[in-house]
């Protein structure tokens, strides 16, 4: 209202404002269906039982919030599991520029049906479930039907089968690169699209300077693609606690259950929830505090690095 | 100028509205057309078979369409085929199944919390029943007593109980329980399952204990190391897809050795002393520790399948099916191996006891399932609702459930017998063969809940069991096979339970009411369980017994340290109570 | 494009050569299960279930999807589902990329305020209670509508509209606005034909999406005629959990049931991914064409 008096206009004559009037249909509708069932999360203060009234329900404070650290044995599988949340979290995003590279250097294959078809065909492997990916991944490394092993055998190279997928080794590992198949080609259509919003004259430049391939790759591709890649790696960073279930349900065994157990699988698998409606409401307001808390963090280191946040 | 650009913009906003619109529209009424398509279909067929029997009474009344929510249930849509048409007849009622799924419970909790229940529900425990009586969405039953004679005739004690126990101190049976067993099966075979042809070139060697089976395995494996698609065979192969607080196919081995194992809980039940005595699944001398230690020892000896870690039940029956596994804790695959051809070669599983045993089987329940039905307040039409419940629960309602059409399938002989008919024969062997009315035998009825349990005698028909293999055979019934006529001379018996009761070997469970876990404790026991679930696979697969007792003592202490054994002192005090309270209900 | 200098040095050509490798070796990687489930829908089923097919189909039928495309109501719900994955991806274009294109505006009202109003939704999970609950105030319980305006905003593909939009040089615009054009005209003249190959991710987004979702329908329909082909195909699928429990008091009661009679075979699962698959890998090729175009508009503006 101030600045109102200051510029001399009234709101209404502003630009920026009509702008926002423009838009505020759209605004009330994420208001409609992001926000308003927010007024959900109350049932974490309570032992809701669907059915019966709120009121009626016992109100039990932050029981809910304290219990998954109610005693030793939780507090010990707290550690393990953040360790693997985490250290899986963070193996995506120092990997986090592939999809940028990807998309780089399929640009520069010349031959336009070979780009395409590896450009369609590799994200073939993001419309198949885990579910179906798992019996692939069995058909191929199971122990008595897997191809892997069969092939091994053959070759005389092993005398008795290897169970790849009951081993609790290199579980981060293996999980990465199922993510990786799974996903890179996918992902790296957002780059494939930023790609073609850089200016062709900046490659005309170049090359009358003489610059090589890599250097117009480093020079101009790059930096060009940055803006996205940024954007992405802030908003994974705000991912860190959350990596799903489902691909590690699949995966999950006795053997490589101490390494797989990752924040979402763990409080599934210790049975809650299904039952208690107000512990799983709980835990899923403790991850969006955590995630929206790093992404103003990374935010805010963005801007003291790059000199511009990004929110 | 800006404004008439405004204007078009929500002109163009509401243009794409009214062609989604045009879009729904159209949808709709495709939906309208294929809805009326089965019924303009049915009512011919409903006329043909007017002129066949003669006996259907013309029904020109208004059907009413209800909907049902069923936790069991697997499909959605309206329920179509041969039983459909025969509810729509008798009742004037097509049921259209709600969505589900694997999320049934998840959906229920949503539409409990918004207060409204749809027509009919079958809820998965009582928990539920409670939470939907405090919120008052359910019909009590007892206020239309005058249109349910038959669901008070035939089920009589589960609504007893519900009014008792589930009403909230209400008073009134707003549920009734499903599939009330009130008698016992006369037929039917239980497990282990053992391939019966290796077992006789071994000479049938004597099984005293659990762990006998493992030196007779191991034989079997030798005599056939691979099938004949030259896969290796297994003396065992198991999953874990169904493990909830153990190891879930312990259960099954239990059955055998005459230990009940109760699932979601951490505690089994030993009827091979009396009065049967409650225990700890981790207890030193617990059957559990037996089976893990059996498992262990099975694959120290190349026994157990290495993949049972890694493989899903679809798996490990579709091994079982291809004869790559010698034994079979349940009988999961077991005749899609033993196809006739190699029934009539003497090639198959057949049950094999260990000596002297008990084996335990499921009891009397008279108090029905804790799968259990309702009628919700929001439902427009209760009387109809109450109409579709009274038939389910009639006998005629049953076999038609459990039997397909009358007429059809079977039907009734001079002396007042049913009897299965030539063509049931073949609408049961080939389930995809399609019914007059359509649908095959079993997919006609939707997999939902069963009002009556098969065991249940009807008194229109001489009391006969509801059941269609417990009834006296005809002459053209499929004749046995050679392999089962070797296991009937072997035995000197029909089948297992006639094997086991001539010895006095099967030993129902007692009856109790559910103890229902508190959340408090299933949430106990869901943790305790996580950790011996993921430990007795470990301790499966150790390398040597170093390794196993180390994993054994860790699971004993986690599972102490995490208060399973308070779980089991509150569990065994609540069967007790509930035990005690149980003559109520048998009669 | 032909224009492309002759001269090639030796470098040029190891790098094409390893270049095109590692993509077509990673191609086949991605493909090659997807092979495998395809062998397995047309191969015998009996053979599928004993794992015997590997490399190549054995004893070639299409029962499996025959039996599919026999299911009851398929035909409505592949309209149902096409009406939604149209109709939404629409939806989601239209309301995703104006609010991206105001955001990205510096003039816009408390622009630092409501950007953040949107970016942080994506981290909220009220839970299905609530969502239910609110979905069904709305009036979306049974309505076609459920699966078309709730996705209007998307805001991850608002982001990553927003973020190319800034890439987009601001005299473009400039100029518009001198001559006294609005934000709707610079907007629907200028930066939309501009953002072809975003408008096109996000479109890719949306439709996949849409085209995917089953859980809206199975909590919010009731109505069969609005049920998707998804969510009929999940019903195949999804069926092992809640089969367990009848499973294990199969083998209590006794009975002998071929266990192929009752689960649906592993071959017709995956045929079902198959019939999911397949229609998004024939539209997907046609939207690459405006990748290209990007290019092409790209070169021609400066």
């Amino acid at each position: 209202m101030k600045s109102k008096g200051k510029k001399k206009t009234r709101l209404i004559d502003q630009g920026g404002f009509r702008l926002w009037l423009l838009s505020l249909p759209f605004l009330i509708l994420i208001f409609l269906f992001s926000y308003l069932p927010l007024y959900g999360w109350i049932y974490a203060l309570f032992d809701y039982k669907p059915g019966r009234a709120l009121l009626d329900c016992k109100f039990v404070g932050l029981d809910n919030f304290t219990r998954m650290f109610a005693d030793k044995y939780a507090l010990e599988d707290i550690v393990r599991v953040m360790k693997n949340t985490l250290g899986m979290s963070l193996i995506g995003i120092a990997t986090s520029g592939l999809p940028m590279m990807f998309a780089v250097f399929l640009a520069e294959i010349r031959c336009k049906p070979y780009r395409k078809a590896v450009q369609t065909l590799t994200t073939i492997p993001n419309f198949i479930s885990w579910v179906l990916v798992y019996s692939v991944a069995y058909a191929m490394f199971s122990v008595n039907d897997g191809f892997v092993n069969r092939l091994l055998m053959s070759l005389g190279i092993l005398d008795e089968g290897i169970n790849f997928l009951a081993s609790g080794k290199h579980v981060w590992l293996s999980m990465w690169l199922w993510g990786t198949w799974k996903g890179l080609g996918w992902s790296a259509i957002m780059y494939i699209a930023a790609l073609t919003g850089i200016d062709q004259e900046q490659y005309e430049a170049a090359a009358v300077d003489g610059a090589g391939r890599m250097q117009k790759i480093w020079h101009i591709t790059i930096p060009g693609l940055l803006p996205t890649y940024f954007v992405l790696l802030l908003l994974s960073i705000a991912n860190l606690v959350n990596n799903g279930m489902e691909q590690y349900f699949v995966f999950q065994n006795a053997m490589n259950k101490e390494y797989i157990e990752v924040l979402d699988l763990y409080v599934y698998n210790q049975g809650m929830v299904g039952i208690n409606y107000s512990y799983s409401t709980a835990v899923s307001i403790l991850k969006s505090i955590v995630s929206v808390t790093l992404l103003f963090v990374a935010n805010m280191s963005s801007k003291l690095t790059r000199g511009e946040s990004i929110f | 100028m800006k404004r008439k650009k405004k204007w078009r913009f929500w002109a163009l906003l509401l243009t794409s509205a009214m062609l989604a619109g045009s879009l729904t529209a159209c949808g709709d009424q495709a939906g309208e057309g294929q809805t009326q398509d089965p019924e303009s279909k049915t009512e011919s067929g409903g006329a043909e078979s007017k002129e066949e029997s003669g006996t259907a009474n013309a029904d020109n009344d208004e059907i009413v369409k209800l909907q049902m929510l069923s936790l069991p249930s697997n499909s959605s849509g309206i329920v179509e085929g041969w039983w459909a048409e025969e509810v729509k007849r008798q009742v004037g009622v097509t049921i259209e199944l709600l969505p589900c799924g694997d999320q049934g419970e998840q959906k229920l909790n949503a539409l409990m919390s918004s207060g409204e229940l749809p027509d009919i529900v079958c809820f998965k425990d009582y928990k539920q029943v409670e939470n939907a009586v405090m919120g008052d969405m359910l019909l009590a039953y007892d206020d239309y007593k005058e249109l349910l004679p038959d669901l008070y005739a035939n089920a009589e004690i589960p609504l007893r109980y519900a009014a008792d126990k589930l009403s909230c101190g209400k008073g009134k049976a707003y549920t009734v329980g499903t599939d009330a067993k009130l008698f016992m099966e006369t037929r039917g075979d239980k497990e282990p399952w053992l391939r019966y042809d290796l077992y006789k070139q071994l000479g049938s060697p004597e099984i005293t204990a659990l762990h006998d089976y493992l030196p007779v395995l191991k034989q079997m494996q030798e005599l056939e190391p691979t099938n004949a698609d030259g896969q290796k065979v297994y003396g065992l192969s198991i999953w874990k897809d169904w493990d909830r607080t153990f190891m879930c196919l312990a259960m099954f081995a239990g059955k055998f050795s005459g230990v009940e194992m109760i699932e979601g809980t951490l505690v089994e039940i030993d009827y091979n002393v009396d009065p049967p005595q409650v225990r700890s699944i981790l207890d030193e001398d617990s059957l559990y520790m037996k089976f893990i230690d059996f498992l262990y020892q099975a694959n120290q000896m190349g026994l157990l399948d290495p993949d049972s870690m890694t493989q899903r039940f679809d798996d490990a029956t579709g091994k079982m099916g291809s004869g790559r596994v010698l034994m079979g804790l349940g009988n999961w695959g077991v005749s899609d191996f033993a196809t006739n051809e190699r029934q009539e070669e003497g090639i198959g599983h057949m049950p094999v006891f260990v000596k002297d045993s008990p084996t335990v089987t499921e009891g009397l329940q008279p108090i029905g399932r804790t799968w259990t039905v309702s009628v919700s307040k929001a439902c427009k039409n209760p009387e109809a609702a109450m109409r579709f419940i009274n038939y389910m629960f009639s006998f005629d309602g049953a076999m038609l459930q459990r039997n397909g059409p009358k007429g059809i399938t079977w039907d009734v002989d001079e002396n007042g017998n049913p009897y299965v008919t030539e063509a049931g024969y073949e609408y049961m062997q080939d389930g995809k063969k399609e019914l007059p009315e359509g649908k095959g035998i079993y997919d006609g009825c939707p997999q939902t809940w069963a009002a009556l349990h098969i065991t249940t005698q009807n008194p229109d028909l001489n009391n006969t069991p509801i059941g269609n293999s417990f009834w006296e055979k005809k002459e053209y019934a499929p004749k046995d096979t050679k392999l089962t006529d070797m296991w009937q001379e072997d035995f000197d018996a029909v089948d297992s339970i006639d094997y086991l009761t001539k010895n006095n070997l099967l030993k129902p469970f007692q009856f109790v009411g559910y103890p229902i876990l508190t959340d408090d404790m299933e949430q106990l026991a869901a943790r305790v369980g996580d950790v011996v679930t993921t430990n007795s696979w470990k301790m499966a697969f150790a390398k040597d017994d170093a390794e196993y007792e180390a994993l054994k003592t860790e699971m004993i202490e986690k599972a102490e340290g995490l208060g399973g054994d308070d779980f089991v002192e509150w569990w065994a005090g609540e069967y007790d109570k509930a035990l005690a309270e149980a003559s109520n209900y048998l009669e | 494009m032909k224009a492309i200098r002759k001269k090639r040095t030796v470098g040029d050509l190891v790098f094409n050569i390893v270049n095109y490798t590692v993509y077509g070796l990673f191609t086949i990687i991605c493909v090659l299960p997807f092979y495998y489930l395809f062998i397995n829908t047309i191969s015998a089923n009996d053979l599928v279930s004993r794992g015997q097919i590997l490399l190549a189909p054995k004893g070639i039928h299409f029962n499996n999807y025959v039996e599919i495309l026999k299911m009851r109501g398929l035909g409505q719900a592949a309209l149902v589902s096409v009406g939604r994955t149209v109709l939404g991806t629409a939806g989601t274009l239209m309301g995703t990329s104006f609010l991206g294109y105001a955001l990205s505006k510096q003039e816009f009202w408390k622009r630092k305020i409501w950007y953040r109003y949107v970016v942080i939704t994506m981290y909220f999970n009220a839970g299905i209670i609530p969502w239910f609950i609110n979905m069904k105030n709305l009036g979306l319980t049974n309505s076609f509508w459920a699966y078309v305006i709730p996705g209007i905003v998307a805001p991850f593909s608002l982001i990553l509209y927003k973020t190319y939009v800034e890439s987009i040089p601001a005299s473009l615009e400039e100029s518009a606005a001198m001559d006294g054009a609005g934000y709707l005209v610079r907007f629907t003249r200028i930066i939309m034909p501009l953002s072809k190959p975003i408008l096109a991710t996000t479109a890719i987004f949306s439709a996949v999406g849409q085209w995917n979702s089953f859980t809206d329908t199975l909590f919010l329909m009731t109505d069969s005629s609005k049920f998707t082909l998804q969510y009929l195909l999940y019903q195949y699928m999804n069926e092992a959990n809640s089969l367990a429990d009848s499973l294990m008091k199969m083998s209590e009661s006794g009975m002998r049931v071929d266990m192929s009679a009752i689960l649906t075979a592993t071959s017709v699962k995956m045929t079902v991914s198959m019939v999911v698959v397949l229609p998004i890998l024939c539209v997907y090729p046609f939207f690459q064409r405006f990748f290209v175009n990007g290019i092409m508009i790209g070169s021609v503006k400066g």
